[in-house]
């Protein structure tokens, strides 16, 4: 074994830099959270251009990063909309990238969306731990040392050999998420949904708010219309992806990979996860509304954007 | 027992139990998991029991909440029987050594000043104790464990902590609890416990849901020597 042989160096690892992947799953129940990808959607486009199998391991960026591949690879670049160069030259998102040994790549800091994911064929091989490779700095767990630790300077992330690979190399353009300033997310109502009275449930569904300098991977805090929120004395009780929850201050807060397992809160419901993808690349004062979605019309929406991607067929690309 | 299921999310539901009986209904959510057999059903994604409720994730490409929930509501009268036939759910007594007092993160002052009992006091009335843990969770290994002697129930803190130090014992209302890692935290500090409480090779709380926890007072250097090993 000699899993050094192919590798990605880091040039430069910008602010936030994570190995990351589906997230750790069936251990909630020991406290550990799942620290899955923010942009699962991102995420599945980086994996599905490399030809991997969806849930590879990738690197998480809020950009400003450099690496240098001393290896002939494959790459993909998705997510928020930061300027890509190889070699100085600059490449599309969105696209498969013919890496050669010694080709540097170069991920701006993106002026829409906040995460940059990229892929490489084969995904990347630092230590699974528990079922994951993915980075959990709270939880001192994954990432290249397997404690937790985000990419750093001269970080040397293992490849398999995996030459370039030839075929459909681009996600249409039409296809790909909108980075947009205004979003709708649509709520799965649940948890003490029932104990809000109508009155502070027609304050949150016509409110808009924005999202805060208080966001991280755990969770989105929100401002706008105060809720008050009808319900004394919760006791702690287990959190959803994408749980909308109402502190004391009326204020609400979503909860997102990194959340911790349990909280206290009372909650509205449940962001669906294909919109808490769209809210994991919104900057601080993006717009954010809410509209109630039943559980019927949730699982539909899951299945049809499951069924459009396994028939989205790749664009053969124009330019490299 | 009365309980209710309510939508979690997309693909989740809880079931509560509705009832003022909190050893009961957490006993109940234990027999509920036990009947559920959660380690050999390919849809269940993950599980968070805690006090009186149990979350469950489905995978929605393969069941659907109909399902699920019709499921839980059979599983569910099957473990109110079993709760009646009083069925053992494997439960451990465990028994932590604390060192009261100990480390620079401390509030064991603040908890005499506020409840007017003595530091040596509030330290008895915490190792008289015999704690059930209600629910594993907020980190790895983290468990709830209750009820306290109400002459010690004091409020949190006006401002978390943003490092609390491994192994600090806790306590806020009727909760106790050890930090099994640094972390953020917002309850009062007083004393260490040198056990490590998960285990990262094997992904699993020492502290289990159902449990029966005692504290035992040792030294500064009995903890040291733990520390050692």
């Amino acid at each position: 074994m000699n899993g050094a042989t192919f590798a990605l160096t880091l040039v430069r690892s910008g602010p936030l830099s994570l190995v990351v992947d589906r997230g750790r799953r069936n251990l909630a129940h020991q406290g550990l959270t799942s620290g899955a990808a923010m942009d699962m959607t991102a995420f599945y486009w980086a994996n599905r251009l490399c030809a991997n199998d969806p849930e590879e391991a990738c690197i998480e960026t809020l950009g400003g990063l450099e690496i240098i591949s001393n290896a002939l690879t494959t790459l993909a670049v998705t997510g928020a909309d930061a300027e890509i160069r190889v070699n100085g030259e600059r490449k599309a998102r969105y696209t498969r990238l013919k890496i050669r040994a010694n080709d540097r790549l170069t991920v701006g800091v993106p002026e829409r969306g906040m995460r940059v994911y990229i892929a490489v064929s084969g995904g990347l091989q630092t230590p699974s731990q528990l079922g994951s490779r993915t980075t959990v700095m709270r939880e001192k767990l994954g990432g290249l040392g397997g404690n937790g630790v985000p990419l750093r300077e001269n970080d040397k992330l293992a490849l398999i050999d995996h030459p370039y690979i030839e075929g459909p190399m681009q996600l249409p353009e039409t296809e790909r998420p909108r980075l947009a300033d205004n979003l709708l997310l649509r709520v799965v109502e649940g948890y003490q949904a029932k104990r809000f009275s109508a009155l502070h449930k027609a304050r949150f569904y016509a409110g808009c708010y924005r999202v805060t300098e208080k966001m991280d991977r755990m969770g989105i805090r929100l401002d706008g219309p105060g809720i008050p929120s009808d319900v004394a004395n919760l006791t702690s009780e287990g959190m959803t992806l994408g749980a909308v929850q109402i502190p004391p201050d009326g204020q609400p807060i979503v909860m997102m990979s990194d959340r911790q397992t349990i909280g206290g809160y009372p909650k509205l419901g449940s962001v669906l996860s294909l919109d808490c993808d769209r809210l994991a690349q919104a900057k601080p004062q993006t717009r954010v509304s809410f509209s109630p979605v039943t559980i019927e019309d949730a699982h539909n929406i899951l299945t049809l954007e499951a069924r459009r991607r396994e028939r989205l067929i790749l664009n053969e690309k124009t330019r490299d | 027992m009365n309980w209710y299921l309510e939508i979690a999310g997309e693909n989740s539901l809880i079931v509560y139990i509705d009832s003022d009986d909190r050893l009961g209904s957490n006993r109940l959510i234990g027999t509920l998991i036990n009947s559920l057999q959660v380690n050999s059903t390919p849809w269940l994604l993950d599980y968070i029991p805690s006090y009186a409720s149990l979350l469950l994730v489905y995978d929605p490409s393969t069941t659907d909440h109909f399902k699920v929930r019709e499921l839980l509501s059979d599983t569910m009268t099957q473990a109110i029987k079993g709760l009646e036939n009083n069925t053992a759910s494997g439960s451990q007594t465990r028994c932590l050594p604390v060192w009261y007092g100990g480390g620079e993160a401390n509030d064991l002052a603040r908890v005499s000043a506020l409840t007017g009992l003595s530091s040596e006091e509030v330290i008895a009335r915490h190792t008289s104790g015999c704690y059930r843990v209600f629910a594993v969770g907020f980190s790895p290994g983290f468990a709830f464990m209750g009820d306290l002697d109400e002459g010690i129930r004091v409020p949190r803190l006006d401002t978390p902590r943003l490092k609390v130090p491994q192994g600090a014992v806790g306590i806020t209302g009727a909760q106790t609890a050890v930090y099994p890692t640094s972390s953020p935290g917002g309850w009062n500090l007083i004393g260490l416990c040198p056990i490590p409480l998960f285990d990262f090779d094997t992904a699993r709380s020492v502290l289990q849901i159902g449990d029966e926890v005692r504290f035992t007072p040792i030294s500064e250097q009995v903890y040291q020597e733990y520390l050692q090993k």
